[in-house]
């Protein structure tokens, strides 16, 4: 236990500075104020972004409505879809083929599609085999960073317009987060992965002969670049099958630490961004504290049942020996619990085999997953964090007898409309799935233990899907038609109607005055509204899913005692 | 059914056995799968019901089951009892209300009333077919039948109908204040000739009326924000039920469908759905008992919103007039000689200022008799800016403006003291209006006029400041008179030499940035600046132009009452606060009831906290608690939790713990409790 203490301790000193340097250069880089100085850096970028501005015929400074903010991003997310699915169909006719020559299906072409546009990049194909070098390292990180980069624009939209009154451009937003989020921190990233031992070539395999005289490949590629975005995206795919449990992408131990300090740093900047904006960083903290402390809880505890390990082997074995199954022996128990505490929180990508850790780490996950606030996928989660904000300050407000505001601007009719949709997408896209799933596919076997963890399984990859992570418990031999098309179908519908509702709420609170301070406004800074908000996002997650988290893993649980 | 029995002639007492029997029938009526669907909570509780009841009729139709009709049967009685309730609670605050409308309604009804054609001949019509800008003759006794404005005759009006207070007003026309008669009052000596202003039906008494009446048009905009939120909750907790049997038929545990219908009934929101409607009613009831009528629905929850708070200085704040406070002698003369002086001065002055002038003479000991004071007065014109006489002595005294009265005497080569710029100067700076007073060349004294400022405005303005409330007084004073009466009442701000446009644009500028205005004032040039505000209190002595423009009108004209708007206003807002908070507090514990019911593994057994004594009886002891809950909730949305001025954090900490963590609590041993009855008798 004193190693997962102290490695959540180091991994919290490291990334909460970080986030913060970052997080006021969110703020100051995205604050489209006219007029301002802009600083040296800022002058630096617009170099590089006038051309593309000026090529594409985009005016920065114009602002949109929710409608037009909203149909540039859709849009521009299809327009790319549509190249990319060319690519993909015809991969086997373009060159840079690699060592693959596999023709995809279509409901496979479309799963990958709209799981990398939709940014949750849950993987139903195998990289290696699937995709030719072209699709694998162009094909994806593009849409790795249009789909991240479209998150980051959405959280900041409806956070600029909540805050500061005004949507912003769509985009300006897109291409600035790539230019200057995703492009300098992921070199930065690549470069220190690279030095650390990951390689970085494009040649496709490096042949060898083995001892026994067997000529054999290792398949290479560009993986310390695909790695950083991979992390700093939030997007989670990665170009081998066993993502960051491959010893190319995750080669030791503190290449394990910084992937994870990578995963954390943007959703937590974005967080100090909106204490920036608001001019108030107490709010940032508190509710930094409430997110930190359920994400530390839930490191510790799996941390625990992983290093207590198996009840039934230790008390075959009368040992106690840590859950080592479907762990790296390189990356320990307690790097691989806190890895695999924290993909359902933030990011898809995985280092160990979440089907065989203690039940608990699916309990939690399908608890982070239904919820989508606890850092969440890269924007969004703070969209999702300030919607559990709105409706923290709507009971507040009701109980004081005011009307309910959300950082100085009245909640009314139209706002609990759109949030109340941010709210019921998840559970009706996962129940709706998890009701056709078990009607037309149930698990045949006739053991109970099977039953309930197919439907934990089931539960998992429709709400990863619908929460836009894309971390799944596998198992499910699920690169079949109706699971290639029903998830393409959730994923779809999840991430482009929670970025609607999200940007129509920023934009119906930009249109709004901000009230001044009064006495009798109640502040949103203090430890009351801290604990006030954590219940509130715990209690509207649990009322709806207790009764599934109780059928799936809290049996599973039970079951182990 | 009369709801309110007549006391004596033209007082009316509410009857609350029949308000009992009308509501106990109402809710009956609102069964109606019709009505009910108005509310979505009640018409998912409705659907259940009629589910319910085939189950009662067939128990096996969704499949084979192990509960007794008997069961159902019972739980369709809680089902039926539960939407009983809430119509119950709705009925009761809807029929109160009406009832008190109704008694003013009474003497506002349908009365033959006298119209005047233009030939001057009179026809005798009932009220209903008045039309704006008719003119009716009303008489000694009459009831005046609709709102109207005073065209001629002086009458004096008892107003106790609506007002409560008994004592007569003088209605005559031409002024602004007097000339406005308002309907189901009644003239007690002379006659009016009154000019209908409202459009029939459009009376304040009607608008007031058709509030608590139409409960679906009047919805408040936060009631509809909790109402969206109710739904979506609604619908998210229809998806778990939905998705429960097939998860628990793929498992192959059985599960009742009465137990999920159970399960459905006790998610939702029914506390808060029931009550919603009620408390709204009951917050404009509230509003009404203080004499003040709301004109939109939205006005009550606005008050709570307040920030800002423009007055009229006139009549509002101070007294309508200026009065006399002090007589000031300059030169050789005596103190005596300028009271008497002025006394004499303002004999034949008829204007309120003149009459204070005498009344403090008086204070001082001058009493004069009338055959001391013969002479030709000379009244006040602007021209001159000075009134006086001229005595048959031969003295003359004049009284005006200081440099009217300096320019006057001066020109008849008269003599002024010293010292009498200086003692002028000082009683503007004061914040008065100082008058000269000369006699035949000399200027023997000065008086010192002065803004009486209403007793205990101070405390009052000291209150609103409390509840975070910025006021400010418009004037059409200098700075200087507004600056003292600023400092007297206790009011924050002020704005000197405002004309009416000055007014709005301030409300307009300070809206813009986010503020919600309230403005209180009598007059018709107070008029666009009250239809500009957010809230716009007019007085009930003030025009009719002022009291359309506004969406409260306090028929008290007491514009301190903006205090209680804005605290009824809060209580309303938090009571729904309150009991929605109760309502979702109260969903946990009733999971924890139900859910062992459902999940009958015995690996969930863990689950099982409160070990009730069997499902069915889990399943009914949670339901009749869900359904009582209701009627045990119903005095607080009617009457409202108390709301007082404290800190934010404080207000809202003793909320959550009352109706928060007691929504958690009070299941627990309600359910327990129950069951400890229920258990027995199965």
């Amino acid at each position: 236990m004193l190693e997962a203490f102290l490695f959540i301790i180091l991994l919290l000193t490291i990334t909460l500075p970080v986030s913060y340097l970052i997080g006021k250069y969110i703020s100051i880089h995205f604050d489209n104020e006219k007029n301002k100085r802009l600083s040296k850096i800022e002058l630096f970028f617009e170099k590089i972004e006038q051309p593309i501005f000026k090529v594409c015929n985009i005016d920065p400074d114009k602002q949109m409505s929710g409608k037009e903010y909203f149909l540039s991003l859709f849009l521009s997310n299809m327009v790319i879809s549509g190249i990319a699915f060319l690519c993909l169909y015809f991969q086997n006719v373009l060159p840079f083929k690699g060592n693959v020559n596999y023709q995809l299906e279509l409901p496979l072409i479309l799963h990958i599609l709209s799981s990398l546009i939709t940014n949750t990049c849950q993987t139903h194909h195998i990289p290696e085999l699937h995709l030719t070098h072209l699709s694998n390292y162009f094909i994806m990180p593009l849409l790795m960073f249009y789909s991240s980069a479209s998150g980051i624009a959405t959280g900041l939209a409806a956070m600029r317009g909540a805050v500061l009154s005004k949507l912003g451009n769509a985009y300006a937003d897109v291409i600035k987060s790539m230019t200057r989020i995703l492009m300098p921190f992921s070199l930065i990233t690549s470069i220190i992965f690279a030095g650390l031992g990951m390689p970085n070539t494009f040649k496709p395999s490096i042949e060898y002969t083995s001892l026994e005289n067997v000529k054999q490949k290792i398949i290479t590629g560009p993986i310390a670049a695909f790695e950083a975005i991979k992390l700093f995206g939030e997007n989670g795919l990665s170009c081998f099958n066993s993502n960051s449990a491959h010893p190319f992408e995750n080669p030791t131990y503190l290449t394990n630490f910084l992937e994870l300090v990578c995963i954390l740093i943007v959703p937590i900047a974005l967080i100090f961004t909106l204490g920036f904006w608001l001019k108030n960083l107490k709010q940032s903290i508190i509710i930094l504290c409430v997110l930190i402390s359920v994400l530390v809880f839930e490191f510790t505890t799996v941390s625990y049942f992983e290093l207590k390990g198996n009840p039934f082997i230790n008390k075959i074995t009368e040992q106690s020996s840590p859950n080592w199954i479907g762990k790296e022996t390189r990356l320990g128990i307690v790097g691989s619990s806190i890895f695999g505490a924290a993909v359902s929180n933030v990011s898809g990508s995985s280092n160990s085999s979440l089907d065989s850790f203690y039940p608990l780490v699916n309990l939690f996950g399908l608890f982070n997953l239904s919820n989508q606030s606890i850092f969440g996928v890269q924007g969004f989660g703070l969209v999702f964090t300030i919607n559990f904000i709105l409706y923290t300050a709507f009971f507040i407000g009701l109980m004081l007898g005011k009307t309910p505001e959300l950082f100085g601007k009245k909640i009314e009719k139209n706002e609990i409309i759109l949030s109340s949709i941010l709210l019921l997408l998840n559970p009706a896209l996962v129940f709706i799935g998890i009701i056709t799933t078990l009607i037309l596919y149930p698990d045949n076997s006739n053991n109970f233990y099977n039953h309930v963890h197919y439907f934990t399984r089931i539960f998992y990859e429709f709400a990863s899907g619908a929460a836009s992570n894309g971390s799944g418990l596998e198992g499910l031999s699920d690169n079949n038609t109706y699971w290639n098309l029903s998830l393409a179908i959730v994923m779809f519908i999840a991430r482009y109607g929670a970025m609607a509702a999200m940007i129509f709420l920023g934009y119906s609170f930009a249109n709004k005055s901000s009230l001044p301070l009064t006495v009798i406004t109640f502040r949103t800074d203090t430890i009351l509204f801290g604990f006030i908000f954590l219940f509130m996002s715990f209690i509207s997650t649990i009322l709806i899913y207790i009764p599934f988290l109780a059928l799936g893993p809290l049996i599973e649980i039970l079951m182990y005692r | 059914m009369a709801l309110i029995t007549e006391q004596k002639k033209g007082i009316f007492k509410i009857d609350f056995s029949s308000i009992v029997q009308k509501s106990l029938i109402d809710s009956i009526k609102l069964l109606n799968p019709f009505a009910v669907c108005k509310n979505p909570i009640l018409f998912v509780i409705e659907c259940c019901l009629i589910l319910m009841i085939i189950l009662s009729i067939k128990p096996n139709i969704f499949g084979e089951t192990a509960l007794t009709k008997e069961i159902n049967i019972a739980i369709s009685l809680i089902l039926l009892l539960t939407i009983l309730f809430s119509n119950l609670a709705e009925s009761l605050a809807r029929n109160y209300t009406k009832a008190q409308a109704d008694s003013l309604r009474i003497v506002h009804g349908d009365i033959e009333v006298k119209r005047v054609l233009e030939n001057g001949l009179i026809e005798y019509v009932f009220t209903s077919q008045l039309n704006k800008n008719d003119i009716i003759k009303v008489q000694e006794g009459d009831f005046i039948p609709i709102d109207g404005e005073v065209i001629e005759g002086v009458a004096s009006v008892d107003e106790s109908a609506i007002t409560g207070e008994s004592s007569t007003v003088l209605k005559e026309p031409g002024t602004d204040i007097s000339s406005s008669v308002t309907g189901g009052t009644r003239i007690l000596t002379d006659w009016l000739l009154i000019k209908i202003t409202s459009e029939q039906g459009k009376t304040y008494l009607d608008q007031m009326i058709s509030i608590a009446e139409d409960v679906e048009r009047h919805k408040t905009p936060n009631e509809i924000s909790l109402n969206t939120l109710l739904i979506a909750s609604t619908i998210s907790f229809l998806l778990v039920v939905i998705t429960i049997p097939v998860v628990m038929n793929y498992l192959s545990i059985k599960v009742e469908t009465t137990f999920l219908i159970a399960l459905l009934i006790c998610l939702i929101p029914t506390t808060i759905g029931g009550l919603i409607t009620p408390i709204r009613i009951s917050g404009f009831d509230r509003i009404n008992k203080l004499n003040i009528l709301a004109m939109s629905e939205k006005s009550l929850e606005i008050a709570g919103d307040l920030n800002m708070l423009y007055l009229d200085k006139t009549g509002t704040i101070t007294f309508g007039n200026r009065m006399a406070t002090e007589f000031i002698p300059l030169g050789t003369h005596s103190l005596n000689d300028v009271a008497k002086a002025a006394y004499i001065c303002s004999y034949y002055d008829q204007t309120p200022e003149g009459k204070s002038i005498i009344a403090l003479a008086r204070r001082y000991g001058i009493e004069l008799d009338i055959k001391e004071i013969k002479g030709i007065p000379h009244e006040f014109t602007a021209h001159t800016r000075m009134s006086g006489i001229d005595l048959e002595n031969g003295d003359i005294l004049r009284k005006g403006a200081s440099d009217a009265i300096k320019k006057y005497v001066l020109n008849k080569g008269g003599k002024v003291w010293q010292n009498t710029d200086q003692l002028v100067e000082n009683i503007a700076i004061q914040g008065g209006t100082p008058l000269l007073i000369s006699k035949n060349n000399e200027v023997i004294g000065l008086i010192h006029l002065k803004d009486i400022v209403k007793a205990s405005i101070k405390d009052r303005f000291k209150e609103l400041r409390n509840l975070g409330i910025k006021t400010i007084m418009c004037t059409g004073d200098n700075n200087l008179t507004a600056k003292v009466i600023t400092r007297e009442a206790g009011i924050d701000e002020y704005i000197a030499q405002a004309k009416p446009q000055d007014k709005i644009a301030l409300i307009r500028d300070n809206q813009s940035k986010g503020m919600m205005v309230a403005m209180i004032g009598d007059g018709t040039n107070d008029a666009p600046a009250l239809a500009q505000a957010d809230i716009g209190l007019a007085m009930n002595t003030g025009t009719v132009a002022a009291k359309e423009a506004s969406n409260l009108i306090d028929l008290d004209s007491n514009p301190t009452k903006i205090i209680d708007i804005i605290k009824i206003g809060r209580q309303l807002l938090a009571t729904r606060g309150a009991l929605t908070t109760f309502s979702i507090t109260n969903d946990i514990s009733k999971y924890i009831a139900i859910l062992p019911s459902i999940f009958t593994l015995k690996e969930l057994n863990i689950l099982n906290i409160m070990h009730l004594q069997s499902s069915t009886s889990a399943v009914l002891s949670a339901l009749t608690f869900n359904a009582i809950i209701i009627p045990l909730m119903t005095p607080i949305a009617l009457n409202g939790i108390s709301v007082k001025d404290q800190e934010p954090g404080v207000i809202l900490l003793r909320n959550i713990v009352i109706f928060g963590l007691g929504g958690l609590i009070l299941p627990f041993i309600g359910i327990k409790a129950i069951d400890f009855v229920l258990g027995r008798l199965l």
